[in-house]
């Protein structure tokens, strides 16, 4: 299929042309569009090519630059759909003897409480390719029994190997020897001890074996970026940027590369306009994305759940919900109006859309309430049919407000439960609206939740691409150290740690530390930056702190940052007056909803705070 | 009456209340039991004590709530007062079996008006007994198991002898501070719905119920089965649940005359388990999205003649009623419905929870294994090595457990070919093999040791468990241990628990392979 330019939209915001050659880039990869931004502020939508993502890359950096650019900053769905849709390499499991089917029985729990229809995913290893060896470590990783230097006998059709033995975060003595020597047999290997050296096996064994399942798939796609500029940084889940090789080499920390670029951009964008507490609130056409910020910055996670795999990598913590502008409105057999989890996605989209959807969605909502202009025109699409939209509400028997107060509701406690249900009261924060849909729907979930403001960042419908150019060069690494917390060579490790950290990102990297800590006996670990902290930390998370009770360290994190490639505060401000809800704001590349009894003034940046009047 | 979306909105918004208690109590908490196995419970009552919404966690404790919610306002209910908890335990007053407490909270405005009742429920590691872990398999009186709190308000006093009574006491102390601040948020949020009516969203569970109750067939429809063992000195015999459900209209019964008389063994369930398990097999064969709310159970009907196994009454001792009656309760209960709506309903799975309890010098461990998941029809053969029916907690990772306890995991696997033979295949059941490195306490409550997880449409029975035991780990004296037990074991000596695997679905003769 040939690419579509149509959404370009090179200059919007007034911003000037400029003579001289645009130097760096971000490029974000989404379903339907891939939009890129340039350092001078001008952005441009292509059109996907989900078949060849890389084709749509290669457009938007022609959209934006003529010459090649010295920086690509680039967020990609590369590893995450290869994991959805089951795309990924033959991988066989290397584990310790006996326990290879920890792949499977997972933690023992089911997805669905009472649908016995509902299964867990099937795991990425089928059972004729699980292998285990001998060799056993104790719980304090000392060897009680040598590996032999046996290995299974690999058939012949296995893309990669995923080798993953007890206690390896304690001492990966054995896992070196069983990953080189297979290795040497020419097998393309990820040991568990390279990508996720913790305890917990079933979490650190799926992580693993995700990344050798992934690799085989994404490594080829990344590496074909490299000729795209003079440096390509590609986005992790942690919402930093890391070389094309490094994201290559392990591409389950790609996962949340998407989400991540928008949360970062919300988080700098609500900082400069004075609120550095906010949630982000990112909408689209089949999920919300929201992410809590706390003194600027999004808030960290050691994992999270992708696809029903607990892939245990540094991400931010980011909660997805499945409904957006394209999820399907119905009534149920009691009489409740339900929006969602169906979505009518991209094709045949939303009745408005004109492509032969006929059941009603929450953008159908949306436009016959007049939030979206009965007159707007979505690129390929042409003009939106109200007709349509309308009579889809009409055979359903929803009502188009209702449908609106409906899926605000499951806004709304999406919101609480990165912020209240964490200990966090939303009336201290801000909302970040962005995303096709987030700045239609935003004022109503504030409202309800008492929230200080809503910020619209300027290029709100393209910010996951803004994020990707105004985020740190970053590596975070891990290990597993299980002590008292007042070892005196906890500071010895935590150093040694620092270094190796610094040398990956370059000797300007800042470099903070941290300690995963709990009180002796308990199950669950709380980061910390120093052990000391611990108790406070306890008392703020978790409502309970037992003074002079022991602590013990688990492991021990470094994370080297140095600067990104562009501050937010040197992208051109576009110009913006002051309005006063009810008032449809239609931006270039979003529309923006300010309801009746609501004030939007222009502020840093050029982003909208809705304040009510 | 609110229109369809005010109603969907408070039902979302009552619902994120619940979620949340559920959220601070596990944030909060100090035992891996609540906090890493997320064995615990949160739910919304009204004013008179019919359930409103709840939090999805443990099915068996999500039908059995309302029962300590009601023996609270029965007993305590009249001279409650703002911020004032309750406390119970007591499986004849409320309660499942002793190691589930729940705590309810009144939800006053600031009229001094009821809005409503909170309250959750957590498992508590250990409450005293003669065995450590307080399931104490030989028991026969419920004095045996551990301490009984009837309904009463918590107070300091009431505290101090609760902690007491534990092998465990900080521990306690730590996960009932989590449940008690986990009401209060609850309380305060409820109170801000203190003008909206709660009432119609229990009758919206009921349209749904009634709507789904008519879409399944009029008649009679009767399953029997066994239990292996009672438990108890000289309790080993079977036990028998038998169920006929009869469906008329929008409306359903459930008649359990004829089960099995109660023992003096462990084995026997309260009549709130009982509903529990009712309530969990009719949404997972009718619409397990409908709402699980008061109202979704007043076309519901439970017959369960006291003094049965199903509905026992004082002294007997019943740990093992919520754990594994409640299980066989919701076989008997699907194999019936699988005669009215057999495309919902997929062969028995493992029908067992397999609790494993030791306890060494100054620490009690607790665990279940998962098993096979029954095939299902339409080609869909069981999940392997999963929790199924009434209970749904996560395993405690090997490497933790290792580094916690003197014990160490010697195999963790599925068990190849336990899953029955079908057109779709019973999933197979798990093989767990523990070493002793000190001496300790174990104790077993298993059950399909001797009868097996049934088959459906032609389909083979998933293969019984297995318990043994390998004294210095040698295979040449592996003796078998009966299915409920308590066993003094040394450091050295190997327990090995081989978990039941699903019923096959369909004929045998369609059957593919063993994977």
């Amino acid at each position: 299929m040939r690419p579509s330019f149509g959404a370009r939209m090179r200059n919007s915001f007034g911003a000037r042309m400029r003579d001289a050659a645009v130097v760096n880039l971000g490029v974000d990869t989404g379903g339907t569009f891939t939009d890129v931004v340039a350092n001078d502020g001008t952005i441009a939508k292509v059109t996907s090519t989900p078949a060849n993502p890389a084709d749509a890359v290669a457009h938007g950096v022609e959209a934006l630059s003529r010459e090649r650019p010295a920086l690509l900053a680039h967020g990609t769905t590369v590893a995450t759909n290869a994991l959805l849709e089951r795309r990924g390499a033959r991988v066989a499991l290397v584990a310790t003897r006996g326990f290879a089917d920890v792949i499977e029985i997972a933690r023992q729990a089911r997805p669905s409480l009472y649908d016995p229809f509902i299964d867990r995913p099937a795991p990425l290893v089928p059972r004729d390719l699980r292998f285990d060896i001998g060799g056993r470590l104790d719980a304090q990783g000392r060897e009680i029994e040598a590996w032999d230097g046996t290995l299974p006998a690999l058939s012949g059709d296995v893309d990669a190997v995923a080798v993953c033995l007890l206690h390896a975060d304690l001492d990966p003595t054995h896992e070196r020897a069983v990953a080189g020597a297979l290795r040497a047999r020419g097998y393309d290997v990820t040991a568990s001890h390279e990508v996720s050296p913790e305890f917990r096996e079933y979490e650190r064994m799926v992580t693993t074996v995700a990344n050798a399942y992934l690799r085989p798939a994404c490594a080829p796609y990344l590496e074909a970026l490299r000729d795209l500029a003079i440096e390509v940084l590609v986005m992790t889940s942690a919402g930093g940027l890391v070389p094309v090789g490094e994201a290559a080499r392990v591409p389950a920390a790609l996962l949340l590369s998407g989400p991540a670029g928008g949360a970062r951009a919300g988080a700098a964008v609500a900082a400069a306009c004075g609120y550095p507490d906010a949630v982000t609130f990112d909408m689209g056409g089949t999920s919300t994305d929201v992410c809590l910020v706390r003194g600027g910055v999004p808030e960290p996670a050691t994992g999270r759940n992708v696809a029903g795999f607990p892939v245990r990598l540094p991400a931010l913590d980011v909660h997805t919900i499945g409904a957006g502008g394209g999820s399907i409105a119905s009534l149920d057999a009691g009489g409740a109006l339900v929006v969602g989890p169906r979505s009518a996605g991209a094709v045949p989209g939303p009745a408005c859309y004109g492509r032969g959807g006929r059941l009603p969605t929450v953008t159908d909502a949306d436009l016959v309430l007049g939030r979206i202009p009965h007159d707007a025109v979505l690129s390929d699409l042409g003009r939106l049919d109200v007709a349509a939209a309308r009579d889809a509400l009409e055979r359903t028997g929803a009502d188009a407000a209702g449908v609106v107060k409906v899926v605000d509701a499951a806004m709304e406690e999406a919101v609480r439960a990165v912020t209240v249900a964490r200990g966090v009261n939303p009336r201290e924060l801000a909302l970040v609206a962005f995303g096709g849909a987030g700045p239609l729907h935003a004022c109503a979930v504030a409202d309800a939740l008492g929230m200080r403001a809503v910020i619209v960042p300027p290029r709100a419908g393209v910010l996951s691409a803004v994020g990707l150019l105004c985020s740190p060069r970053r590596r975070e690494l891990v290990r597993s150290y299980p002590t008292r917390a007042d070892d005196p060579s906890l500071p010895m490790v935590a150093t040694a740690l620092a270094d190796e950290a610094r040398a990956l990102v370059g000797a300007v990297a800042a470099v903070e530390i941290a300690y995963d800590c709990r009180y002796v006996g308990q199950s669950h670990e709380l980061t910390v930056v120093s052990p000391d902290d611990f108790p406070a930390v306890h008392e703020a998370r978790n409502g309970n702190a037992r003074p002079g009770a022991p602590i013990e360290v688990v492991a021990v994190r470094a994370r080297a940052t140095a600067p990104a490639p562009l501050d937010v505060v040197d992208l051109p401000a576009p110009a913006r007056t002051k309005v006063r809800g009810p008032a449809v704001l239609s931006e270039p590349d979003c529309t923006v909803w300010v309801p009746d009894g609501w004030i939007g003034a222009p502020r840093e940046l050029g982003a909208w705070v809705l304040e009510r009047g | 009456m609110l229109d369809p979306a005010d109603l969907q909105v408070l039902i979302a918004r009552l619902t994120g209340i619940a979620d949340e208690i559920g959220a601070v109590l596990r944030r909060a908490a100090y035992s891996p039991n609540i906090k890493e196995r997320a064995d615990c419970s949160s739910a919304l009552f009204t004013p008179n004590g019919e359930l409103l919404v709840q939090a999805e966690h443990i099915p068996v404790h999500l039908g059995s709530m309302p029962a300590a919610v009601a023996a609270v306002i029965e007993r305590c209910g009249d001279g409650a007062q703002p911020g004032e908890q309750y406390i119970c335990n007591d499986p004849f007053a409320g309660g499942t079996h002793l190691n589930d407490v729940t705590l309810v909270a009144p939800a006053f405005d600031d009229a001094g008006s009821l809005v409503g009742w909170v309250a959750n429920r957590a498992h508590h590691a250990d409450l005293g007994g003669m065995a450590p872990g307080s399931m104490p398999p030989d028991a026969t009186e419920i004095f045996q198991e551990g301490l009984r709190v009837p309904p009463v308000r918590l107070t300091s006093e009431v505290q101090e002898v609760f902690f007491a009574a534990s092998r465990t006491p900080d521990e306690r102390r730590g996960d009932l501070d989590a449940q008690r601040g986990a009401n209060a948020i609850g309380v305060a949020r409820f109170v801000e719905f203190a003008s909206a009516p709660i009432d119609e969203i229990v009758d919206y569970g009921e349209r749904r119920m009634r709507a789904a109750l008519r879409a399944v067939p009029d008649g009679t429809y009767q399953f029997d089965d066994v239990l292996d063992s009672t438990g108890g000195t000289g309790q080993f015999g079977p036990a028998r649940i038998t169920v006929a459900i009869t469906v008329r209209g929008d409306e359903i019964e459930f008649d359990f005359t004829g089960t099995d008389a109660q023992r003096p063994g462990t084995v026997n369930a309260v009549e709130a388990v009982t509903v529990s398990a009712v309530a969990f097999a009719l949404r997972s064969a009718t619409d397990p999205t409908i709402p699980a709310n008061g109202g979704a159970l007043r076309p519901v009907h439970v017959i369960a003649p006291p003094g049965s196994i199903v509905a026992a009454q004082p002294p007997v001792a019943v740990g093992a009623g919520n754990v594994e009656v409640s299980q066989r309760v919701a076989d008997v209960c699907l194999g019936a419905l699988a005669q009215a709506v057999p495309d919902r309903v997929g062969a028995a799975s493992q029908g067992t929870m397999n609790n494993v309890l030791i306890g060494g010098a100054g620490w009690v461990y607790y665990e279940t294994i998962g098993g096979g998941q029954g095939g299902r029809p339409g080609g869909r053969s069981g999940m392997s090595g999963v929790h199924t029916a009434m209970t749904n907690t996560m395993d405690t990772p090997v490497e933790a457990f290792e580094r916690a306890y003197p014990m160490r995991v010697r195999r963790y696997a599925l068990r190849r070919g336990s899953g029955g033979g079908g057109a779709a295949r019973g999933g197979d059941g798990i093989e767990r093999e523990i070493e002793m490195l000190e001496d300790v306490t174990v104790s077993l409550i298993t059950e399909r040791r001797v009868s097996q997880p049934w088959g459906l449409a032609g389909g083979e029975p998933g293969a019984p468990g297995e318990n043994w035991f390998l004294p210095d780990a040698d295979e040449a004296r592996a003796e078998r241990m009966p299915d409920k037990c308590t066993v003094q074991l040394h450091a050295g000596d190997v327990l090995r628990i081989l978990t039941p695997g699903g019923g096959g679905y369909g004929p045998i003769s369609e059957s593919p392979p063993a994977p």
